[in-house]
């Protein structure tokens, strides 16, 4: 029987992107609980429906998150068209998914940096986020901003993109993907990154299941709930989707799924830009929203399925706009997995959750 | 084996010229259509405050009495609302971004009196050229 | 391009009781949402399968106020800790049974329940809205009324106006 100590973890750490507190109690280096403890980013942006009207509120649902800023924008566009019965005409919907998609590449990759860099793996940190980099330029391109990209509007788009820069677009991708894949298989054969991440942070298929887990992080543990197969919204228009699953349920099956996602999403950005066609973007909306409209939305961001809801209250301002994140809904996963693992394998778990801490806070 | 990729692609940028820029010796041209900061044409804008209204920072404000258009770059957030609303198209989005600065002041533009022309009043039925 | 959603009025004593229907039924309990409206605050329990997609079924309790107490359906799904401790600490609704409970310190505010204060200018603009549907309302009854000897025979069904108002009866709104 050892003696039980509490270690604090956080909020500032260098593998966290976001600032979490976790309390461990560890037993002779093992943790033996994980209490979290978040509100370091709490700007409450929720109530803030009641000073932004509904046009406008777009601009602070994309500054929620630096990471996810487009899956923001989008879910709360879409949301706010679903309750006025709003038609987005079928370009923008196209173009929505590209962006979306090109997003999560963007997503990952930062998080794979991250990653490499928690092992120590400099060299490959620096090799991903110059990747990262072209992805980057993709989006000043055809929006003009790098990372909060204000292209979303409820009822489209607000500019269209020109065919000669989706052409360059589709180039860049190409080339990613060669890269990009050199860079995985490099990272993922490698026996040292095996070593510290096979068998650690188990999650049975029936503990996922339980403790309502989503994203990649469930995934791994070969629980299928990608929103992306249920045809909300643009999705209905791919071709074939199949969602990536992993039985074995540790870091490095997470660590697996995230890297071909990036390759999946890749091809279904070239998917879309190929199957454009000509057309406008977008549609106007004017008027209050009517007393008592509500509608729910669901959206399969980086991290995984984000749910919307917005009630109407007659004026041009929403009485509520509720976005649960992603990554609210692991935070049980997060401290199950803790339990019962080295403590120096904690930096490991956490990450391959993916916390983005300012969504879950907002 | 991994181990050899790596060590070809590490080989390879020891050669190469490096991926970062001296920045801010070495300026990095923008691509077009980027977001920088708003300008506006005083001359033809007729100062209807629509931009105002339509700006979700309030970054903008409008004196009629003054004659005075005034943005403070700061507080823009470079959505290009103002842009869209403006009904002269007096304000442009321009690529450069707003540099650096010691001390953040709204830019305030005075649109000079027009005396070419006056007003004629529905009392007065003599013309001014 | 909808997603399928129902909308369903419940009780405090029923939420335990949904709980574990929806849990047997192979659902899992996706969030929880507080809103403050004009008659209280409401808590809204959203559900969806795991596996396939039938439509996000969203259980609404009415009628609440600051202080009142409901149980926690955290020993069914682990995973609402985080809605459960936001409700108390932004609503000031009481959670009661909860597995973790943070007691009032998972977000450190400098108010007590932030969210059920509306802002003056907001219920002003709602004064606003409701006089102007009024207004409205008024009027279009005193059209029907000029028009109904001529009209009782045609008119059978109210003419719908606003769009997207799905509140109860939106079952037949389906996710393409």
């Amino acid at each position: 029987m050892g003696k039980r100590s509490v270690i604090p973890f956080g909020p500032q750490h260098p593998v966290l992107p976001e600032p979490v507190h976790l309390d461990l109690a560890v037993e002779d280096e093992k943790v033996v609980k994980a209490i979290p403890q978040i509100g370091f980013i709490h700007r409450g942006l929720e109530k803030l429906t009641e000073t932004h009207d509904y046009q406008n509120y777009v601009y602070v649902a994309e500054r929620i998150c630096g990471i996810c800023s487009f899956g923001h924008s989008l879910g709360y566009c879409e949301t706010i068209e679903q309750m006025m019965d709003v038609d987005v005409p079928m370009r923008a919907q196209k173009i929505r998914v590209m962006l979306h998609e090109i997003s999560r590449i963007q997503s990952h990759l930062l998080w794979l940096g991250l990653t490499a860099d928690a092992f120590g793996f400099e060299s490959l940190f620096m090799h991903v986020w110059r990747l990262r980099e072209n992805v980057l330029d993709i989006f000043e391109m055809t929006t003009g901003g790098r990372v909060i990209l204000s292209i979303n509007k409820v009822g489209g788009l607000v500019r269209d993109i020109s065919d000669d820069v989706l052409s360059q677009v589709e180039s860049k991708l190409v080339s990613l993907k060669d890269e990009y894949q050199q860079i995985e298989k490099t990272f993922l054969s490698n026996s040292s990154v095996k070593s510290r991440t096979v068998g650690v942070g188990v999650i049975s298929h029936d503990q996922a299941e339980n403790l309502g887990m989503v994203g990649p992080f469930a995934r791994a543990s070969h629980v299928n709930n990608d929103v992306r197969c249920l045809g909300i919204g643009g999705y209905r228009l791919l071709s074939d989707f199949v969602p990536i699953l992993d039985t074995t349920g540790d870091c490095y099956g997470r660590i697996r799924v995230r890297c071909k996602e990036v390759v999946q999403s890749i091809d279904i950005a070239l998917e879309m830009i190929r199957s454009l066609s000509s057309g406008s973007v977008s549609v106007d909306v004017k008027g209050p929203i009517p007393d008592g409209a509500q509608a729910v939305n669901l959206l399969e961001q980086p991290r995984g399925e984000c749910f919307y809801y917005s009630l109407g209250n007659g004026t041009q301002y929403l009485e509520r706009m509720r976005m649960r994140t992603p990554s609210s809904e692991n935070l049980a996963g997060m401290v199950a997995a803790l339990q019962g693992c080295d403590l120096a394998d904690v930096n490991m778990i956490i990450l391959t959750i993916d916390p983005c801490i300012s969504c879950t806070e907002r | 084996m991994g181990m050899f990729e790596l060590g070809g692609m590490t080989l390879k940028w020891l050669f190469h010229k490096p991926a970062t820029k001296q920045y801010p010796q070495v300026q990095v041209p923008p691509y077009p259509g980027r977001r920088g900061h708003i300008e506006n044409d005083i001359q033809t804008c007729i100062l209807c405050s629509r931009c105002v209204k339509g700006c979700p920072a309030d970054a903008l404000e409008v004196d009629r009495k003054n004659r005075t258009w005034s943005i403070n770059l700061y507080r823009c957030i470079q959505c290009e609302n103002c842009v869209r609303v403006c009904p002269t198209h007096s304000l442009t989005m321009s690529e450069e971004l707003a540099g650096p600065t010691t001390h953040i002041s709204a830019i305030v533009h005075t649109k000079p009196e027009d005396t070419s022309k006056k007003k004629v009043s529905k009392n007065d039925s003599s013309k001014q050229s | 391009m909808t997603v399928k959603q129902n909308y369903h009025s419940i009780d405090v004593s029923q939420i335990l009781t949904t709980a574990q229907k929806e849990k047997d039924e192979g659902r899992r309990c996706i969030q929880i949402c507080c809103t403050t409206t004009d008659d209280g605050i409401d808590v809204m329990y959203s559900y969806r399968d795991f596996n396939g997609f039938s439509g996000v079924e969203n259980f609404v309790v009415h009628g609440l106020s600051k202080g009142d107490e409901i149980p926690s359906i955290q020993e069914f799904f682990p995973s609402q800790f985080p809605f459960e401790n936001e409700a108390h600490d932004l609503f000031g609704i009481n959670v009661t049974n909860m597995k973790l409970d943070f007691e009032g310190n998972f977000y450190k505010l400098g108010e007590d329940a932030p969210m059920t204060v509306i802002s003056t200018e907001q219920l002003k603009r709602k004064e606003r809205a409701k006089k102007i549907a009024a207004a409205m309302k008024a009027k279009q009854q005193k059209q029907n009324a000029q028009q109904s000897p001529v009209a009782k025979k045609e008119t059978s069904s109210p003419t719908q106006q606003s769009p997207g108002t799905n509140n109860k009866s939106s079952s037949e709104k389906k996710g393409e």
